[in-house]
């Protein structure tokens, strides 16, 4: 991902992974966790679990711990990403093809034994077993490459009762030839969350992993779990950061801006919780609302991203919530009770609490998130958070964008919660307003989820946001309808398109009811998603189906609700001489010009036809 | 080669490359991203109007933000016939304050493009380039024009300078870009950003893209 060198970087869900995004954007964490790693790394002699939740960081500390110790997995299977069922044919795959990659980039196709028919689809030399592995991991997307994945996991499925003792097999094999033993990374194990039928097809795999020195990266839930599989395991818990940590990403975010927000700085890291990706969002959309001179953006900061991460999501049991409330303790016991669906797990699974410290044996501190509607109702008027607001808001009262919110008096805090944990109405040019820097660039990987009533209207705003992301420079928008299909999953649709070349924004509108498995799936693999720009267009009164689902993807997307009158946000007028100057300049296709003025034109079509009838 | 005579290349290279759109398209192209750029460069709330064709000229009115109340409005007839008329309309009953900066081609201007090209060492020049120099001659068109004046009152933001003596009608509208800007850590950001965009552009003597002119740093 591009980074900016001199400005502002906003982009959540995206971990810093290179050599240059460290240099820049990387501050070393305030807890124990990244020196627990590093030593694991060069002395551990047992399998690790490496956890946190949602948006802590996780992937960050553990590219840096490779980056920084030059300790790097010779295999890394990422389960959030390669597959594209959720059977443990699948997972397999995954494994043997990483394996295979191995030994065919190190030469040992021909030391090795592997079975008959799949030799053949591998073939006889390395470079041919590559090529099939890319083919059959869909690197490449095609008929044949997926052929070649089927067949493969055809294969495997024949097979599927020895597939543990031939994985011994090979990584016997390798650890003879390398003369060491072996370190492999398992990526992505912490979208799976427990007791679910997804992470009992992975069960098997992460059997055979911990015979191994692997590290795994879990949800803090799966710390607090005891199967099997975690028997020996060393466990590295990566808890929330305190408020000055934050504070100082959020400098390091800003770049030479960070005088510029010097009094917001503290107030979203006190409503962060600790979460570095909660505090990254906070940011971006504080920073949309302000460029909309929004007197209170900071406030519709928390809205929204409240919306984006808890409406119509499940909540945990309101007891559990007033109990941490009161007493600022999990007994973290009740996560792996079984039929527990409605309290710990789920509260820390979707980050409604936050987990800070050990207090004693199983009882962990642990806060309510600060931007739930629990939290905010609660807060008391001497509170950090209400201290923090009002300090702000007397800060901001004297200039003309100041909060319009009176915070001094009683009960101010309904005005913010009226509209928490629901989604929020907004109409296009709200919307663009919020989402023009990233629209309106190719360098930014955003994500956004618009909900719509009707299609017709959908039809139009996405020929009006066509239009404006070509302002600048030319970028090609891929369009299609995803269905419902036996024979092609969700998924399976949205990696078709999005391997394909040259496409700037891809544009997905779901328009079936989908089983839940297939919903599931998205949410499991959302790191297929992480460096695309996408917008996905869902029916407004399937959205809660959805959302409920994505407790994990729904990280990755900012989530809007269209008005939809649209003749109340544009102006036929203003369209018409936008029109009227760019048609000259578009007289080539497939540039930046024809597409606006194509798409602008059904914009001003439609809007005629409304208002005259 | 003087380092004064480095930076004489790299002024005529930079209003070249960066501010000399030909055709009549690319010129509309050029204002359009112009306009549409302002709205985030300055933190304001909407996009100017597209221009339009009035008078044989290109034309259009812009609001500047609103802390710092000034509006002006551009007509570009030609590269070297402009007029710009900038106004500040104070909030009570007072008058208006309008003047106007105008490039009149009929009048004798020095050529320096031709001293440069008889002289004819450019090549030279651009290799012995610094990113000093590059600093110097931006700061003289757009950051800190040599010759410029400052609004006393009623708008008193010093770090606004007009410059006085820009022949060029697209870099005139730059320059108001970067001194209307009311953020300073912005301003700061451009200018490192303006070095290193228009390097890459004289090394490969091409013209920079206009979209790449008008990014946000």
């Amino acid at each position: 991902m591009d980074r900016n060198k001199f400005g502002i970087n906003v982009d959540e869900g995206v971990a810093l992974s290179s050599e240059q995004e460290f240099q820049l954007l990387y501050i070393e964490p305030d807890f124990d966790a990244k020196n627990i790693l590093q030593n694991w790394l060069s002395n551990g002699d047992k399998p690790a679990l490496l956890g946190g939740q949602i948006g802590c960081g996780k992937t960050t500390l553990i590219d840096y711990s490779f980056y920084q110790s030059q300790i790097k997995p010779d295999l890394t299977f990422y389960f959030d990403k390669e597959s594209l069922n959720l059977s443990p044919i699948d997972s397999w795959s995954i494994i043997f093809s990483e394996l295979f990659r191995y030994i065919a980039k190190h030469q040992l196709i021909h030391l090795i034994e592997v079975p008959a028919d799949i030799k053949i689809i591998l073939g006889n030399e390395s470079q041919e077993w590559l090529d099939s592995i890319s083919e059959i991991r869909l690197e490449f997307f095609s008929s044949q490459s997926i052929i070649k994945n089927k067949t493969f996991n055809q294969q495997l499925e024949e097979i599927q009762r020895f597939l543990p003792k031939l994985f011994e097999k090979l990584v016997h094999c390798i650890e003879h030839h390398k003369g060491s033993e072996i370190f492999i990374f398992a990526s992505g194990v912490d979208k799976f969350e427990p007791d679910t039928t997804a992470y009992f097809s992975l069960s098997e795999i992460l059997q055979s992993l911990s015979k191994y020195k692997t590290l795994f990266e879990v949800n803090a839930v799966h710390l607090f779990w005891n199967d099997p599989w975690m028997q020996n395991t060393q466990r590295i818990f990566i808890p929330a950061s305190k408020d000055g940590w934050v504070e100082q990403m959020l400098e390091k975010r800003l770049g030479a801006y960070a005088d510029n927000y010097k009094q917001e700085i503290p107030l979203i890291a006190k409503f962060s919780g600790g979460i570095p990706r909660q505090a990254l969002r906070l940011l971006d959309s504080f920073l949309a609302e302000k460029k909309n001179t929004k007197a209170n953006a900071f406030l519709q900061a928390i809205e929204k991203v409240n919306c984006d991460f808890f409406a119509f999501a499940q909540r945990p049991e309101n007891a559990l919530l007033r109990s941490i409330q009161r007493n600022s303790l999990l007994e973290t016991s009740y996560i792996s009770l079984p039929g527990d669906n409605e309290t710990a797990r789920r509260a820390i699974f979707g980050n409604w609490v936050i987990l800070h410290s050990q207090q004693h044996e199983s009882k962990w501190n642990t806060v309510l998130n600060p931007i739930i509607k629990d939290s905010l109702s609660q807060i008391l008027s001497e509170s950090p958070e209400a201290l923090l607001l009002k300090k702000y808001a007397e800060q901001k009262g004297i200039s003309e964008t100041g909060l319009d919110i009176n915070i001094s008096r009683l009960n101010w805090q309904e005005e913010l919660i009226t509209h928490i944990e629901a989604p929020l109405e907004l109409n296009i040019t709200e919307i663009l307003g919020i989402l023009s820097s990233a629209l309106l660039s190719k360098q930014r990987a955003d994500r956004v989820i618009i909900a719509y009533e009707n299609k017709q209207t959908a039809d139009i705003v996405r020929a009006y946001l066509e239009a404006k992301s070509n302002s600048y420079e030319y970028q090609v928008w891929l369009h299609s309808p995803i269905s419902y299909k036996d024979n092609n999953s969700i998924l399976h649709q949205l990696i078709e398109h999005i391997s394909k070349q040259n496409i700037d924004i891809f544009s997905f509108e779901f328009n079936d009811e989908f089983p839940i498995d297939q919903l599931q799936e998205l949410n499991l693999r959302r790191d297929y998603f992480a460096d695309k720009q996408m917008i996905w267009w869902i029916q407004k009164d399937q959205l809660s189906n959805y959302l409920s689902k994505w407790t994990q993807l729904r990280q990755l997307f900012q989530v809007f609700i269209l008005e939809e009158d649209l003749l109340r946000s544009l102006s036929i007028e203003e369209i018409d001489n936008d029109l009227a100057f760019m048609r000259e300049l578009a007289d080539e296709e497939n540039t930046s010009e024809y597409s606006y003025v194509k798409n602008l034109e059904s914009v001003l079509e439609y809007l005629k036809v409304v208002k005259h009838g | 080669m003087d380092s004064n005579i480095v930076c004489a290349y790299l002024w005529e290279d930079i209003i070249r490359l960066g501010f000399s759109p030909s055709s009549t398209n690319d010129k509309k192209r050029w204002l359009l991203q112009y306009g549409q750029s302002l709205k985030e460069f300055w933190e304001t709330e909407s996009y100017p109007t597209p221009p339009k064709v009035h008078k044989n000229a290109l034309s259009s009115t812009i609001d500047s933000s609103t802390h710092i109340g000034l509006s002006f409005e551009y007509a570009i007839t030609t590269i070297d016939k402009f007029g710009i008329t900038l106004m500040h309309s104070p909030p009570v009953n007072d008058k208006e304050l309008i003047w106007m900066h105008d490039m009149d081609r009929q009048y004798f201007n020095f050529p320096n493009q031709h001293f440069l090209t008889n002289h004819n060492q450019r090549q030279q020049a651009i290799r012995q380039m610094s990113d000093n120099d590059l600093g110097r001659v931006i700061d003289s068109l757009i950051i800190h024009p040599t010759p410029h004046q400052h609004i006393e009152s009623p708008i008193n933001h010093h770090e606004i300078r007009i410059g006085g003596g820009l022949l060029n009608p697209f870099l005139y509208l730059f320059h108001l870009r970067f001194q209307l800007c009311p953020d300073q850590a912005r301003r700061e950001l451009e200018r490192t950003r303006l070095i290193e965009l228009f390097k890459g552009a004289i090394k490969n003597n091409q013209p920079t893209s206009i979209n790449c002119l008008m990014k946000i740093p």
